[in-house]
């Protein structure tokens, strides 16, 4: 049995998978559909990867500060518990003083808000944008008239804008 | 492709402001060819391919993922608060290693009580149930729809736009979950620090 507990834990070098939005030998495989991947690949691929790789690594981020101040706060705990038993002792008191003052920086930051924020727009994004992709491939509204293309590259420019799509 | 639809790319790039690349790729020489019916069928597979059944399996495996990690975060809980009491109740049977024993007993039961704040951070069952709704209603509507390549262009596109729904619809809701899991995280944090 793997473990799934910390499958996802945050990791100091990540290692970002590549996005794909469609698979290029799709072009090949689909002749009918070749001008519009070709389309979607030239208007959508570079700010869909941009959003993916920003996504992965702004979760990363999020997921390390709340994880470092898990365990700042339990050791923080455990170490007040030391302190109680060795009351003689000077140490125990400087361990949960210098974790307290970490725990403080570390949630006063203010990056923590930032980071989860970045997180949520940055993987909404990626993913509003692999939904239009396949929207523009079916030739859903309003990707079925002439003016589909630069329907198209409105809604990345929205996207990107942080809009809601028109 | 249709000519209909070759003549609206070509529009299309021109109010893109773009020209039509001088040489084109033997794909796109080949498209023009292509009839609607043709070009639906394709799209079908492809959507069948890499939207749909990508989708499903991403749900599946987050599902299965997040619930083997609920499961195990239950163990893990159990045994740290377990051996938490054990430590401190031989601690207090056992003089001579009281003080030793009291340290690991606070120790476990930090462990204890930062694995909770963990659970909640990734809030793992409401994410298996999240993945799993999306799963059931995804597999429903594909299966009502059969395989999209039986379908006609026009409910193809209507399938298609209520799948597009479904996946915005569970893009929603995660984000929410995830604020919602900080905010409970947040909650722990404050009760462990107080």
């Amino acid at each position: 049995m793997t473990i799934a507990l910390f499958g996802r834990r945050p990791r100091l070098r990540l290692r970002l998978t590549n996005p794909v939005l469609i698979p290029a030998d799709r072009i090949e495989s689909y002749p009918a559909l070749a001008g519009d991947l070709k389309t979607v690949n030239e208007v959508i691929g570079p700010a869909f990867s941009e959003f993916d790789i920003n996504a992965q690594r702004a979760q990363n981020r999020y997921w390390g500060q709340q994880v470092i101040l898990i365990v700042v706060t339990a050791l923080t705990t455990a170490f007040g518990s030391v302190q109680a038993a060795f009351s003689h002792q000077v140490w125990p008191g400087v361990v949960v003083a210098v974790l307290g003052v970490l725990a403080a920086a570390v949630a006063g930051l203010g990056e923590e808000v930032a980071a989860q924020r970045t997180y949520l727009e940055q993987r909404t994004g990626a993913e509003r944008l692999r939904s239009a992709a396949f929207a523009y491939l079916a030739e859903l509204p309003p990707y079925n008239g002439h003016d589909r293309r630069s329907k198209l590259a409105s809604v990345v420019v929205d996207v990107v804008q942080g809009r809601e799509p028109q | 492709m249709t000519e209909h639809a070759a003549t609206e790319q070509t529009a299309a790039e021109q109010a893109a402001g773009e020209q039509t690349p001088p040489e084109q790729t033997a794909a796109e020489q080949t498209a023009t060819v292509y009839t609607a019916g043709e070009r639906a069928a394709q799209f079908a597979r492809l959507y069948a391919e890499d939207r749909v059944r990508h989708q499903l399996g991403f749900y599946s495996q987050r599902r299965a993922e997040a619930e083997r990690a609920h499961v195990q975060a239950i163990h893990a809980k159990w045994t740290l608060a377990t051996l938490a009491a054990i430590a401190g109740s031989v601690g207090a049977a056992v003089p001579s290693a009281r003080v030793a024993l009291a340290i690991a007993a606070a120790f476990l039961a930090a462990a204890a009580t930062a694995l909770t704040a963990y659970q909640s951070l990734y809030a793992f069952p409401r994410i298996a149930k999240l993945y799993r709704d999306a799963e059931m209603s995804l597999s429903a509507l594909t299966a009502a729809g059969n395989a999209l390549g039986d379908l006609t262009p026009e409910q193809t596109r209507a399938v298609v736009d209520r799948v597009e729904r479904i996946f915005l619809q569970e893009t929603g809701q995660w984000g929410q979950l995830i604020r919602h899991a900080a905010d409970e995280h947040e909650h722990n944090e404050v009760h462990t620090r107080s």
